[in-house]
């Protein structure tokens, strides 16, 4: 999580002051040249979802994750910044606004104009920056319009249906998708990831909103059993200090 | 278990204690003059139909309780710090409700301050409204994030839907969030009465919740025990507020509720035997009930058993948690 040291705010202008960081997911793809180390895949993965999951346990949805809003620092530390369209959520489900996150780590049910959506929505932009990291930066949807966007997910996912996903036609925008027959496999999409990487991208990219995985189980996959310890530790003790 | 939010339990005990810590950091007891000069200060009478004016605002803007209810908490605030002449009080109050909105709803359904004054039918100006906003907000440092009455039924409410899933089992329409809107609507009542401000809002949502549970369970004590300890409220507050809430809530004929038991359900026999013999005053009760404006205007069952007049049981949940156990009967037949 960004620090944000100080407010300063004269007549017309308001200044945030926030902790410097050298660069932006996004400009760290660029330097790397479509090649990545899939520890550092897996580290920056991991710290995702730590931040999510502090963020989620806290009440709060950050509803516009993507590479330009993950900040690096030099020590490879990631973190996550613009809270501009988050909000608090409480208890009971409420409406809210469907105009959120940027169209490509958009979730489907969003996508079809869910305005009651809770901590799954971060989770469907966090299983597309996962895949972009493993590809060193290659948009997993890049989608030009709402129906681009959603087709490109159900070729890739297959077109889900009532039996899939309960309720899906009832909708604000739900309109019937052609039934794409699914005919590219998770290693050719993900090649250079591992099969528990695989089998946790496969978790958070799951269109039925409740059975997206969360951050904290995320936290727990197989895929993070071989982590550095020194990574766990050090980012449970910067939350930690976070907290207080 | 899980709510639909994705809110475990483990989650809901930390959301608890984090309110209960922030109400501790952040509440003052509010209280109101009852008589003084009506043209120079707000007394206490001013401040409830200023309120109950702000929660009749909400049927056109539609906002969520939470909002209501923190525009309550900082109208309440503002009024203990600053010293307001009743005519202003509308101006101050639509301020308020406005800073609430932009603090707790989506950008998409805030209204632009023109709409705001034509909807609300305000008798301030625009510009008055946006100074009003910068005064309330300067007195207030900017801090308007409070921990409100609402935060705390919807965490209370969940608990008991989590460790009590079978709560509402044996009531007819009443699925847990029907149930938390009728509860909501109480709320709203209870905050509209300057009296019960003295009490901490937690603990209002707690003496509110167990008038409710005895109603409709037969363990309603042990269950409200269990909560009692979580939430770490004492005895003595929360007897006595609840005391004053029943009496205020039974005066607005909301006691009883009025939920309409499935023939299965244990206290079913208990309530018809009651009505039956209080017949005659309930058919006068429900003509009252239809000529209030206030009650139609939240959509209450108007239809409900309103006469159970009951007396407090206040002064017997005090007992009982002294440790005289004893044989434990919900309250429409302890009235008696």
């Amino acid at each position: 999580m960004m620090v944000l040291h100080d407010v300063l705010h004269s007549e017309k202008k308001l200044t945030l002051v926030f902790e410097y960081c050298d660069q932006d997911l996004k400009k760290y793809f660029d330097s790397c040249n479509g090649e990545i180390d899939q520890d550092t895949v897996q580290s920056f993965l991991y710290q995702l979802l730590r931040g999510l999951a502090f963020c989620h346990s806290n009440n709060v949805l950050h509803r516009d994750l993507k590479p330009q809003n993950l900040l690096i620092n030099k020590n490879g530390e990631l973190k996550l910044a613009d809270f501009g369209l988050a909000r608090a959520f409480g208890i009971p489900v409420r409406f809210y606004s469907a105009e959120v996150v940027t169209l490509w780590y958009r979730p489907p049910d969003v996508l079809f104009g869910a305005k009651m959506y809770s901590t799954s929505i971060d989770m469907w932009s966090a299983g597309c920056i996962f895949a972009e990291l493993a590809n060193a930066g290659r948009p997993l949807f890049p989608g030009n319009d709402v129906d681009d966007q959603l087709k490109r997910i159900f070729k890739l996912l297959g077109t889900p249906t009532e039996e899939t996903w309960p309720n899906i036609t009832q909708l604000p925008d739900y309109k019937p998708f052609q039934l794409y027959h699914v005919n590219t496999t998770w290693q050719q999409v993900v090649p250079n990831l591992n099969s528990r990487g695989r089998e946790l991208l496969q978790r958070l990219l799951v269109c039925n909103p409740p059975v997206r995985i969360s951050a904290e189980e995320g936290m727990q996959h197989p895929y993070f059993s071989d982590l550095n310890p020194g990574i766990k530790l050090s980012y449970d003790n910067s939350i930690g200090v976070q907290t207080r | 278990m899980k709510l639909h939010s994705g809110i475990s339990a483990k989650h809901l005990l930390q959301m608890l204690g984090e309110s209960l810590y922030k109400e501790q950091t952040q509440w003052k007891s509010v209280s109101y003059k009852t008589q003084g000069n009506e043209q120079q200060e707000v007394l206490g009478q001013h401040r409830d139909e200023i309120v109950s004016w702000i929660i009749y605002q909400n049927s056109h803007f539609h906002f969520s309780p939470e909002t209501v209810c923190l525009s309550i908490y900082l109208l309440d605030k503002f009024l203990q710090h600053v010293k307001v002449r009743p005519k202003y009080l509308h101006c101050v109050s639509i301020s308020c409700y406005f800073i609430a909105a932009k603090t707790l709803e989506e950008d998409e359904v805030i209204p632009c301050t023109v709409d705001l004054v034509k909807i609300s039918q305000v008798t301030c100006s625009v510009a008055e409204i946006l100074r009003m906003e910068a005064v309330i907000l300067n007195k207030l440092n900017w801090n308007i994030k409070y921990v409100t009455a609402t935060d705390f039924l919807h965490i209370l409410h969940a608990m008991l839907m989590c460790y009590h899933p079978q709560l509402l089992d044996g009531l007819r329409n009443m699925t847990p969030s029907q149930h938390l809107g009728v509860l909501t609507r109480k709320l709203f009542f209870c905050l509209s009465n300057h009296h019960l401000q003295t009490f901490k809002p937690s603990v209002i949502c707690l003496a509110m919740i167990s008038l409710e549970l005895e109603q409709i369970s037969q363990n309603w004590l042990s269950i409200m025990l269990m909560i009692q300890q979580m939430a770490g409220i004492d005895n003595k507050s929360l007897v006595w507020c609840r005391e004053v809430i029943s009496r205020f809530l039974v005066e607005k004929h909301l006691l009883p509720t009025g939920y309409h038991f499935l023939p299965h359900h244990p206290l079913r026999r208990i309530t018809t035997m009651k009505r039956k013999a209080e017949q005659v005053e309930s058919d006068e009760e429900v003509e009252d009930d239809i000529s209030d404006a206030i009650k139609r205007l939240y959509n209450e069952d108007t239809s409900c058993d309103g006469n159970l007049i009951r007396a407090s049981c206040g002064s017997e949940l005090h007992q009982d948690t002294e440790g005289t156990s004893g044989q434990l009967k919900p309250t429409p037949v302890a009235a008696n």
